[in-house]
This record gives structure tokens, C-alpha cells and sequence, in this order.
């Protein structure tokens, strides 16, 4: 037995994506997508603005429904479901627990009415905790594994600089220890030092629990630090996915050559 | 008579680069190219500059894609073809098997020197205060003083950086290492030691394939010269 098969009879995808299409009226924003992606992969999606990319994570974390296709997703327990064909309450559950996302805007992804602290206890009520010491007590813990002073807890996230909002959300989506993690420009918008930090966060909890994500990223230098593999989208299309560094030393597309050419050194 | 495994077994490669914003022009830099490394050899890379001796190793690495022939590399007793493997099996071979040194320290914000070169090591399932150990015997040996390995390689000289490089890249005793001009910017004395653990390595069974500008040193490390010419260039 060779080690593919070795590979492929161990562990499924946690993400499978098949025939994907999304338009908006006349407007195509994802035509035909397919992939897979497996438990622990890093996968960056890169491309020019109006690319598709923010249409297809939305279609993937279950906020937007595809025209066509499947977002098949298999379950701790080994089944294997469409995203888009489980009951509501269940695809909610799911986002909620299973699954983290991370949008570019912290306002679209914090509660800005309450505290930082309830921020993170939230999610762990959702699936259940009821004991408020238990609760506070796992909020501080994440808290401060992102590097936010506890002593703030109970502040409200407005009063955070972009950077502790930011890390803030990815605490709140952490704390119910997901699987896989969407995450929009998670450094946008963010300056290039704040960026480092979040970053070099990033990658060690994406490698020390052993998280699937898939990231959006205009930066292709980000892509090269956190990403097993890189997908290239242009006008709703992928023209390209491979390993990380493949894609960026050797590309084969005119499209990524010409994104890879444009930047001084990654 | 070499009894030795074969661990690289390359049939008949052919690389090109179809440049596509550049007038759509086809270079193609090998063809037709065999190659074969066995444990405990060090085979060293000739040939002028352009004649595509790091898109040879690119190419063992998986970093180049090719566009025919077989990259066979041993790996849990199996040969895999890096030419066609599924991305998942390429990672796994560079993760246990596949080492590979270049000439720059590719530094990641915030990371300390001394977690720089464990990293891969914690990445095959070794404990991280293990990892740390290794790595930490590394920098001894390659002479990077202590007060320097807590902190991230950013600031550091050339040389000290190309030296975590090499400490980061030889921290798992990978079945096959791949080194591309590891000790461009190194002094005499740090050459000496960098030679010390590629014999190390040829020693405990490794197939070790190297570029080196300096001809002493590929002399003084190498077991055989493999010569890669360029070859006539195809039009578009
Ligand atoms: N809700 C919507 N209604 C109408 N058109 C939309 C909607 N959302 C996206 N589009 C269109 O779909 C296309 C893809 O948009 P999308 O936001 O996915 O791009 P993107 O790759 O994320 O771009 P950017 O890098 O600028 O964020 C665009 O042409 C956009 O105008
Ligand atoms: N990613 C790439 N895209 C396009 N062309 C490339 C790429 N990598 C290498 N080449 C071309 O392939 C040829 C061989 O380059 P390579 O770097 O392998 O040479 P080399 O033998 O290592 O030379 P040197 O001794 O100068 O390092 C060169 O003409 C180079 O321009
Ligand atoms: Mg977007
Ligand atoms: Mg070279």
C-alpha cells in the first residue's frame, strides 16, 4: 500500500467543495469551485479585489447559500452532511461550536455591548456552560492566550486599540476549541507591527491545536507563513492551487505569475 | 559495488518555465535528466551559473513542479514520486524525510532563534523541551553564543543567520538533505564545522545533495560531482 492510500483510508477531508457556483443577478462571483481540505491544513485564498473570495468563505462558513454545488463537511463523528441541507438550528450549532470565523471588521464579529469578557463567556453558554465561575474562568484563560491583559476583562471592546479587538474575536471563536477557523483579512486594516503580532499568534495556534483554516489574504507574505497551500482566484474562478511555496516560486498560471511578479520579494 | 538503498531516483526530468507575462516564452532548463543518490553518498552540484542546478534541487523538494519524469525519493521504505504525489503525501516526506537548506534565513516575526531551529523538529512529534535540546547542541556547535538564542534571528549578521539556517535545517536527521550554497557567507572556521555535520550526516546513512560556490569545500565533502550543463534553449 502506497502512502496515498495509506493517507486517504486514515482521515477525511473536513471540507469538501464541489461544483460551487454564485452569481448576483447578472454578476458571477464564484464559478465552479472544487477543493478539499483536510483536519490541521492551512489553506490562503489570494486574488484581485472582486475576485470571489469573501463570496466563497461566506458560502463556506454557511452564511450564504451557493446556487449550485455542495459545502460537504464531515462531522467529529465521521458523517458526512451538505452544509446547505441540514436544518437551520443545526447549520447555526454548527458555526457556533464546530467552527470559527473571523471577519475583517471586528464589528462584524464582536458584540460591542457588552464586555470583552462576555464576549468569549457567549459562546461557551451557546453550547451549553452554565456555571459562571467555570465560564469566567475559561474566558480569562483565552484572553491571556491571546495576549490580552485579563485585568480588562470587563471592559467594553470599544474601548480596545484594532489590534486587541481583533484578537479579542479570535479568543471568542477559539474558546469552544473548533475545528476549522474562516478567517476574512484577518490583518487588515491593522498596522504592520500590530500585524506581526497577530500573526506570529496566529500560526502557533493554528499549529498547537491543530486547527484547518482557511484565510483570505491580499498579502502574499502572510500566505507564506501560515499557509500549507495557496489558492489563486480571478474573476470568480480558480485558476491555481498548490503547495504554498510552489505556488509562489513556480507559477504556472499567467494570473498568478503576474500577482507573484508584482511584489518585491516574498 | 554501492549496496547502499537508493534514496533519490530520478528518471528522465524535464523542467520549463512557460513565462507567460514575459512574452509567453518557454525556457526550459532540464531535460532528459537522471539522477540517482544512494545512503551515505554527497553528491555535489556543478555546471556554470544558469544551468539549473537549484531548480534541480527545487524540483527534489517539490518547490518546482515538473513537467515530465519521475522524482522518486525514499521514504517510509516506499518510493514516492514528488512529480506526482498528492500534496498531502509531499508535505509528510518534507515534514519526515526531505531536508532542505537554502542560502537565506526565511525569519518569521517574534520567533526565537533557539524556536526557529526546533520547530521543525516539534513539527515530526518531538517533545518540545527535547527539540529544544537538539537545537540548542546545534547552535553550540555552530558557534551562535547563548545570549543570542533567545531572541528572534531578525537583527542578526549574515552569517550568524545563514548559520540558525543550517541549525534549523540539519535539527532533524532527514534520511535526504538538500543544501543550496548553506555556507556562502561563512568564514573558514564555520565552513569547518558546517563540513563536520554533513560528514555526521553521510555517516549515519543520509543522501546528502549539495551546491557549494566553493570548490574546496564540495572536495572536501563530497563523495562524487555530478555535472549539470545547460542545455541548447527551446524557443516558444
Ligand atoms: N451581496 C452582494 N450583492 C451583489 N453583488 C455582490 C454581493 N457580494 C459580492 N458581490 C459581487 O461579487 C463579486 C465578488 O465579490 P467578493 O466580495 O467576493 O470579492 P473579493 O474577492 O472578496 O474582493 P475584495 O478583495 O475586494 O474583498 C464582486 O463583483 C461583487 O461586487
Ligand atoms: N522560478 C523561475 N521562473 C523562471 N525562470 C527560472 C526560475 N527559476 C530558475 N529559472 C531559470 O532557470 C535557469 C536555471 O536557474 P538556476 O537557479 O537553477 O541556476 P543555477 O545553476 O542554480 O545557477 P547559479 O549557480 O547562478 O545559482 C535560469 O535561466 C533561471 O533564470
Ligand atoms: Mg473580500
Ligand atoms: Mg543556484
Amino acid at each position: 500500500m502506497n502512502a496515498i492510500s495509506k493517507i486517504a483510508a486514515n482521515d477525511l477531508p473536513l471540507l469538501s467543495v464541489r461544483q460551487l457556483d454564485k452569481s448576483f443577478g447578472a454578476r458571477t462571483a464564484c464559478r465552479n469551485i472544487n477543493f478539499d481540505l483536510w483536519p490541521g491544513e492551512v489553506l490562503a485564498v489570494v486574488g484581485e479585489s472582486g475576485a470571489g473570495k469573501s463570496t466563497l468563505l461566506r458560502c463556506l462558513c454557511g452564511d450564504q447559500q451557493p446556487d449550485l454545488g455542495q459545502v460537504l463537511f464531515t462531522r467529529r463523528d465521521g458523517s458526512i452532511s451538505d452544509l446547505y441541507d441540514i436544518p437551520e438550528p443545526e447549520r447555526r450549532i454548527l458555526m457556533r461550536t464546530d467552527w470559527g470565523i473571523i471577519h475583517q471588521n471586528p464589528r462584524d464579529g464582536l458584540r460591542f455591548g457588552v464586555s470583552a469578557g462576555a464576549n468569549v463567556g457567549e459562546r461557551l453558554m451557546a453550547i451549553g456552560a452554565r456555571n459562571y465561575a467555570e465560564i469566567r474562568r475559561t474566558a480569562a484563560i483565552w484572553l491571556e492566550r491571546l495576549e490580552i491583559d485579563v485585568a480588562r476583562m470587563d471592559e467594553l471592546p470599544f474601548t480596545f486599540s484594532g489590534g486587541m479587538q481583533q484578537r479579542l474575536q479570535i479568543a471568542r471563536n477559539l474558546v469552544t476549541q473548533p475545528r476549522l477557523v474562516f478567517m476574512d483579512e484577518p490583518t487588515g486594516g491593522l498596522d504592520v507591527s500590530v500585524q506581526a503580532k497577530l500573526l506570529d499568534l496566529l500560526r502557533s495556534l493554528v499549529g498547537e491545536l491543530g486547527l484547518a483554516a482557511v484565510i483570505v489574504t491580499h498579502d502574499l507574505a502572510v500566505a507564506r507563513l501560515l499557509a500549507d497551500r495557496l489558492m489563486v482566484m480571478q474573476g470568480g474562478a480558480v485558476v491555481e492551487l498548490g503547495l504554498t511555496d510552489q505556488v509562489l516560486d513556480d507559477p504556472q498560471h499567467p494570473y498568478s505569475q503576474l500577482l507573484v511578479s508584482s511584489v518585491l520579494q516574498i | 559495488m554501492n549496496t547502499a538503498p537508493v534514496l533519490i531516483d530520478v528518471h528522465k526530468l524535464e523542467k520549463s518555465f512557460h513565462l507567460h507575462t514575459q512574452g509567453d516564452v518557454t525556457l526550459t532548463v532540464l531535460r532528459g535528466l537522471d539522477f540517482r543518490v544512494t545512503a551515505g553518498e554527497c553528491v555535489v552540484l556543478s555546471g556554470p551559473s544558469g544551468a539549473g542546478k537549484s531548480t534541480l534541487l527545487r524540483c527534489l523538494y517539490g518547490n518546482y513542479l515538473a513537467r515530465s519524469g519521475q522524482i522518486l525519493v525514499r521514504h517510509d521504505g516506499t518510493m514516492i514520486d514528488i512529480a506526482t504525489a498528492h500534496h498531502r503525501t509531499i508535505l509528510d516526506v518534507r515534514r519526515r524525510t526531505l531536508g532542505y537548506v537554502s542560502q537565506f534565513l526565511r525569519v518569521v516575526p517574534r520567533v526565537t532563534t533557539l524556536n526557529v531551529v526546533a520547530e521543525p523538529l516539534v513539527h515530526t512529534g518531538t517533545p518540545v523541551e527535547s527539540a529544544r535540546a537538539k537545537a540548542a547542541g546545534l547552535l553550540t556547535r555552530l558557534g551562535i553564543p547563548e545570549r543570542l538564542w533567545h531572541v528572534a534571528p531578525q537583527t542578526f549578521s549574515g552569517g550568524e543567520q545563514q548559520r540558525v539556517n543550517i541549525a534549523r535545517g540539519f535539527a532533524v536527521d532527514y534520511p535526504v538533505l538538500l543544501l543550496d550554497e548553506p555556507t556562502s557567507a561563512l568564514d573558514p572556521e564555520n565552513r569547518q564545522r558546517v563540513a563536520g555535520l554533513i560528514e555526521d550526516a553521510k555517516n549515519r546513512g543520509a543522501a546528502v545533495v549539495g551546491i557549494f560556490h566553493d570548490h574546496d569545500f564540495g572536495s572536501m565533502v563530497g563523495t562524487r560531482w555530478f555535472d549539470v550543463q545547460p542545455i541548447a534553449k527551446a524557443a516558444a
